[in-house]
């Protein structure tokens, strides 16, 4: 009796641990599986030495040999004999490395994140199905269904990623899989074409069109284009003034009569604006000024950095094609580098192409809604969304369309109810997708000027400055993406969508997109700024990016004689502060704060660079938010976050003038200066460093003030790159900011018969966490300092020249592979 | 004793290079039912053969990749200071299931003992 009581409470205990240690409690990982060294993260381990020699590997789906050449920094070089092994093979080293960065993009992009992480993500879920992701994925797809040769490419490259995936035992999932307890999902085309709609996003996403639209009605039309619209004296545009702009044919589209007849303040509607930091620095010289005697090249697009990085250094050589440089996870081809005859790289435009159109809309039938346009009732498109829930109910949901675009809901809160359907239409270049991936399989096969230019013309959004250096000894820039040509100003403010006339007009054509070529100061160069000089006749936007980066890098280029790539690697590292530079002498000639005179004096004395080392940086920071702040924050709750700039500011400082905003309206006995606002905004700064950092005024340095943490992509901490100590500023050419913004990849290029180029990003080639290829290039990135790109004219260079190779052999499909890379 | 650790040994480790963690438990309670002479036996065999197979593995991986999963492992779970001592933890959890697993096969076996007769008893043996 006594045994079978033992054995039964023995029993049950085990069947208890075993279910516990099996199950997935919350957020932890299976806790068992987790912790086996057979199944759990200590598969992850992999070896700190690199392999050496030659292996052989047998693969499926593979029409010829193929040899994939790993060099010393773990970038796989791909040698195939025709275009369908080349792009096969890219989808499948990229998966081998990067496979979890590539499923959770994929499940980001279509707003299917509750799926892995439950109901916490509804939120994010359903702001991406309401934009239209999937929508405009859809599109984009259809366009390259149409063009045999790209869907090739894009076939061969999801074959590629499905043949990794296929061969994959469950222990050798990504340590993140094991975390979640979630499988590979088979790669598609469409997800590859839902990364460019999510790049599409964050590079062409921002609107201040809610913002505009309520300014207006505050504060009236003189004072929104006097203070919002104004631009800055220091501007230097990317593409000045050119002579035949005058001699173009095609003109401005004129103004239609109801071009701003949507006064009301618009208040439930949600737009998620992407970082307004999200742009580059692109530079080329021309051969004159080279040591060389050949053009050099410069690039370094600033995004949010994560672990592991946006980027994945390749090599792909086929018989028609040898292009180096970095690619995105997702998608194939080259996307920043170079061949043997021509380098390019890329920053953002940010034109005006998100505009929201007002709309009567009403509820026909239970699923059908109509919307006035043009003197009728018209019935919107509809999709039906499901949101397959973690461990809950599916949620459904109708979305519905204009001609214009998606009809945004009404109600943007979590919630398990279906929304109302709103009055408020996207129009959005994101959804009007051209071949994006042809854009880049020509470019990277392009040889000169003309067929660089033809590549770009395949660019809708979200649109680039892309800039070219070639072998021919030419230099150019071209602003590429696709413009509507709208009046001055047309969806500066939310439009009356009910008009045919407000609708967006044909785009201006790519010919007359901003452009130049071997200009005479010898250098070309774009830091997001505004695209051209003001006699361009056609409006893209606004407010680009402020002028202290391109005005610096400028600037610089301008002195430059017999330059090297040393000059270059400076001019990326370069911290100087331009707005400080000349901002912060105007703010020190009119205070009058007796607070902390020693610590003013050295704001006196700095020399602008933005240095961790010091405090002084940190001082110019804090003070100029809060004197902005300041000067602005009455005002801002009535026009939400769009505020006259620092520049605009700036300009009046210079001039002597005062602007009514200045003063502070909550105070109505005093009408605030300058002065008492900058007296104050300095003693809060002072205040506010000893709230944050102690008195001791050595706590203080910038690099506390801008630490940097590059966080793991799913936000897992201990997976990320923390405390990272580094110079730079937003609006410094090293444009690092915290917490986690800033050059994600810095490129630079030497033309001539050995192309040469040098590169870096904060991460590694491997996204294993628990690989010594994770973190591999981060050191380097912090120090400022490039690797030499490997480029390989043939297999003869890297065998000799690589790590180890990898020779593919193309399997019968009955075959299994051998899974003996690791 | 040495025998029951022995068997535990080979076939858990069998089981694990083929299927998944859980099958240690059928493993380890099998060879028990058929061999362990005592509760201590049974105890320590199987936590023994399973710790040590766990543990060994985890720190050839550990060593072999020179801390760095285990490193990141300990700062996602919060204890950075126990990260070189991480594969000690995959042992004794492990082992933990392959004790109990052990002990539960003795008992079944002295349960099926006291209600069968020696002879049969001996022709399983």
């Amino acid at each position: 009796m006594k045994s079978i009581i033992k054995l039964t409470v023995s029993t049950l205990i085990l069947f208890s641990l075993l279910f516990a240690l099996d199950h997935k409690w919350g957020g932890l990982p299976r806790i068992a599986p987790f912790f086996s060294p057979f199944e759990g993260f200590w598969v992850q381990a992999s070896g700190s030495t690199q392999p050496t020699g030659t292996l052989q590997f047998g693969l499926p789906g593979l029409k010829d040999g193929v040899q994939v050449t790993y060099d010393s920094l773990a970038v796989p070089h791909i040698f195939a004999q025709n275009d369908h092994d080349l792009y096969f093979m890219q989808g499948f080293v990229t998966a081998k490395d990067r496979l979890w960065q590539m499923e959770l993009q994929a499940y980001a992009g279509a707003g299917r994140l509750t799926e892995l992480l439950g109901e916490t993500m509804l939120d994010y879920d359903r702001y991406q199905r309401r934009i239209g992701m999937v929508y405009g994925a859809e599109k984009f797809l259809a366009i390259i269904e149409k063009d045999s040769v790209i869907l090739n490419a894009l076939n061969s490259y999801t074959e590629g990623v499905n043949a990794w995936i296929e061969q994959l035992g469950e222990a050798q999932y990504p340590l993140e899989y094991k975390l979640l307890d979630i499988a590979p999902e088979p790669w598609t085309n469409l997800k590859s074409c839902l990364f460019i709609m999510t790049m599409t996003y964050d590079l062409a996403g921002r609107s201040r069109d809610l913002e505009m639209t309520n300014a207006r009605v505050a504060f009236g039309q003189e004072w929104v284009d006097k203070y919002l619209v104004t631009r800055s004296s220091f501007m230097h545009p990317i593409i000045p003034s050119q002579k035949n702009w005058e001699q173009w044919e095609l003109k401005q589209t004129p103004r239609p009569d109801s071009a701003d007849s949507v006064p009301a303040v618009v208040q439930d509607l949600m737009h998620k604006q992407p970082d307004e930091n999200n742009g580059s620095n692109n530079w080329a010289l021309s051969g004159d000024k080279t040591v060389s005697g050949y053009p050099m090249l410069a690039s370094d697009p600033h995004l949010n950095m994560t672990a592991p990085s946006i980027w994945y250094q390749i090599q792909l050589h086929s018989p028609n094609v040898n292009a180096v440089g970095v690619s995105f996870p997702g998608a194939p081809f080259v996307i920043f580098g170079f061949n043997e005859k021509i380098a390019w790289g890329e920053t953002n435009v940010d034109a005006d192409v998100l505009d929201y159109y007002a709309l009567e809309t009403r509820k026909a039938a239970s699923d059908k809604v109509e919307y006035f346009y043009e003197g009728e009732w018209v019935e919107a498109t509809s999709r039906l969304e499901n949101y397959k829930v973690r461990n809950a109910e599916v949620i459904t949901e109708r979305l519905y369309y204009s001609h214009h675009g998606p009809i945004v809901p009404n109600n943007n809160a979590i919630t398990l109810q279906p929304s109302e359907v709103g009055n408020t239409a996207m129009k959005w270049i994101g959804h009007e997708p051209d071949n994006i991936f042809r854009l880049f399989y020509q470019l990277n096969r392009a040889a000169n000027y003309t067929e660089f230019k033809e590549a770009l013309s395949y660019m809708s959004g979200p649109a680039q400055n892309f800039v070219f250096a070639s072998n021919d000894g030419d230099i150019a820039m071209y602003v590429s993406g696709t413009f509507p040509n709208k009046w001055e100003g047309q969806g500066r403010y939310i439009m009356d969508g009910s008009k045919a006339e407000n609708d967006w007009p044909p785009r201006i054509p790519f010919e007359y997109n901003p452009h130049m070529k071997n200009p005479e100061r010898g250098f070309v160069s774009s830091a997001n700024q505004r695209s051209a000089a003001v006699d361009y006749p056609f409006w893209l936007q606004d407010q680009q990016a402020p002028f202290s980066r391109g005005k610096r890098i400028n600037e610089s280029l301008a002195t430059l004689d017999k330059a090297t790539v040393e000059d270059f690697r400076k001019l990326q590292m370069d911290d100087f502060n331009y707005r400080a530079a000349l901002m912060l002498p105007e703010m020190l000639k009119r205070t009058k704060s007796p607070v902390e005179p020693a610590l003013l004096d050295s704001l006196a004395n700095w020399d602008y660079t933005h240095k961790s080392h010091k405090i002084v940086p940190t001082l110019w920071q804090v003070w100029s938010n809060n004197f902005h702040q300041a000067l602005t924050a009455d005002e801002r709750r009535e026009y939400g976050n769009y505020r006259p700039s620092l520049e605009v500011v700036l300009d009046l400082m210079l001039a002597n003038e005062t602007a009514p905003w200045f003063d502070d309206i909550s105070t109505e006995e005093i009408v605030e200066t300058l002065q008492m606002q900058l007296d104050t905004s300095w003693e809060k700064t002072i205040q506010d460093l000893i709230k944050r950092y102690g008195e001791d005024a050595l706590s203080w340095k910038w690099a506390k003030y801008n630490e940097v943490n590059i966080k793991h992509n799913a936000q897992i901490s201990g997976l990320g790159f923390e405390g990272i100590v580094t110079n730079g500023s937003s609006l410094s050419p090293n444009a690092i900011r915290a917490p986690s913004h800033g050059p994600s990849w810095r490129m630079i290029v030497e033309m001539g018969p050995e192309v040469k180029g040098y590169g870096v990003y904060p991460g590694g080639q491997s996204g294993n966490p628990g690989s010594s290829n994770y973190d591999r290039f981060l050191q380097k990135w912090i120090d400022g300092e490039l690797f030499p790109i490997h480029f390989y004219r043939n297999t003869d260079e890297a065998n000799a020249q690589g790590q180890y190779s990898v020779m593919m052999r193309a399997n019968r499909k009955d075959q299994l592979a051998q899974p003996t890379i690791k | 004793m040495l025998k029951t650790f022995l068997y535990t040994l080979v076939l858990v480790s069998l089981m694990q290079i083929y299927s998944v963690w859980w099958t240690l438990a059928p493993a380890a309670l099998l060879v028990s039912f058929l061999s362990a002479k005592s509760e201590k036996d049974a105890i320590l065999s199987g936590f023994l053969a399973v710790f040590l197979l766990w543990t060994s593995l985890a720190l050839f991986r550990d060593v072999a990749n020179a801390g760095i999963i285990a490193t990141r492992i300990g700062a996602l779970l919060g204890v950075q200071g126990l990260s070189p001592l991480l594969f000690l933890i995959s042992g004794l959890l492990g082992g933990l299931v392959g004790a109990l697993s052990s002990y539960v096969g003795f008992q079944l076996k002295t349960v099926r003992q006291a209600k069968t007769p020696p002879s049969a008893h001996y022709e399983h043996q």
